[in-house]
């Protein structure tokens, strides 16, 4: 198959895109709300927000994953924007009690192996940045190139920001 | 505790599987605002619209202050109108001023009583109109300050000289002589 043909190639449909990357779209959710609920019902959201848009998205083959996630980031950004606004609310009418803070809140009932929870709870004390970028690179296990195409970013940038939020991760997990 | 490297944490989190209930994404399809998470597609970042040249075809430019003016000049133009309606329709006409007659050739509107005025000693006193060395001057107009007893200042206030009146004190009907 030469590149001609790849690049012509129909896009496969929504249901197969699905299948193949639902994973990867649920471990990056996952990694940003650290709750499981959350993350199922964010990762749910974004596929059905795909779902909207992915007749118009005129993607070529082997994007649809980086389209994905980029999705997924948005809903992301949507997600802790209103889960600060509703903390601040729950926080001035019952007197500073808030909900539980779904970046301290690891375990849910998905099975994942201790490297998993250590590195979940460790994002807790990272910056939404970091977080964003070690999601893309660690937990949806994205190339470089690919984190930079959904970041907006060079790839050396990407590659820059990715090495240094991952020093930052392991020195929050090498604390006791 | 030691560190984990990357590929570890990678291949790690690659053994989490999506739960089933993600299958749900079906029936919230009609709930999610599509727009709201779609990424920007980059083919509309290429599509520019020229400015039309045809001067009707271009967008209206808002005017921000056309309102707020025509609030102002409504404003001005009702209590000016109001105004004048008051001062037409008014019954009592507005109140002379007040006139202080200071002397005979001296009158002051201004309101100031006279006494306050007298305070600067080089101000020329006012002086009615004398008859220059006329016969009578029954309180002794004619004599300098010095000889008057006065008390050396260079302009002092001098008594106005009245022309005399019948009943004047005079030397035939008091006896002297």
């Amino acid at each position: 198959m030469t590149a001609t043909d790849l690049t012509e190639a129909p896009a496969p449909p929504f249901e197969q895109v699905y299948r193949d990357h639902a994973p990867r779209v649920f471990r990056y959710c996952l990694s940003q709300v650290s709750n499981r609920g959350d993350a199922e019902d964010l990762a749910a959201d974004v596929f059905a927000a795909a779902f909207h848009a992915f007749a118009t998205a005129r993607l070529t083959p082997g994007t649809e994953l980086a389209w994905l996630l980029r999705i997924a980031r948005n809903a992301v950004i949507d997600h802790r924007r209103k889960h600060t606004r509703r903390s601040a609310l729950l926080a001035r009418f019952f007197g500073g009690e808030s909900e539980a803070d779904p970046k301290a809140n690891v375990e849910g009932e998905v099975v994942m192996r201790d490297e998993v929870r250590r590195a979940l709870a460790a994002m807790a004390h990272l910056s939404d940045k970091d977080r964003t970028v070690i999601g893309l690179r660690i937990a949806a296990g994205l190339p470089y190139a690919e984190v930079a195409e959904v970041l907006g970013l060079t790839e050396h940038a990407a590659t820059m920001a990715c090495k240094r939020a991952l020093a930052r991760l392991q020195r929050h997990m090498g604390e006791p | 505790m030691g560190r984990i490297d990357e590929n570890t944490l990678t291949a790690a989190f690659a053994e989490v599987e999506a739960p089933p209930g993600l299958d749900r994404w079906r029936e919230r399809i009609a709930d999610v605002d599509a727009e709201s998470c779609a990424p920007e597609t980059p083919e509309n970042d290429d599509t520019v619209v020229p400015f039309p040249t045809n001067r009707d075809l271009r967008p209206r430019r808002y005017r921000r202050g056309s309102m707020t003016a025509v609030a102002a000049a409504a404003a001005v133009i009702g209590l000016g109108g109001l105004v004048v309606t008051t001062q037409l329709f008014s019954d009592a006409p507005s109140g002379d001023p007040t006139m202080i007659i200071d002397g005979p050739d001296r009158t002051d509107t201004s309101g100031v009583p006279p006494t306050t005025r007298t305070t600067d000693p080089l101000r020329k006193p006012s002086t009615p109109p004398t008859q220059a060395g006329g016969p009578s001057t029954p309180r002794g107009t004619n004599e300098t300050p010095a000889a008057a007893g006065g008390d050396g200042i260079a302009n002092p206030v001098r008594e106005p000289g009245w022309p005399a009146m019948p009943g004047d004190p005079t030397a035939a009907n008091t006896g002297d002589h």
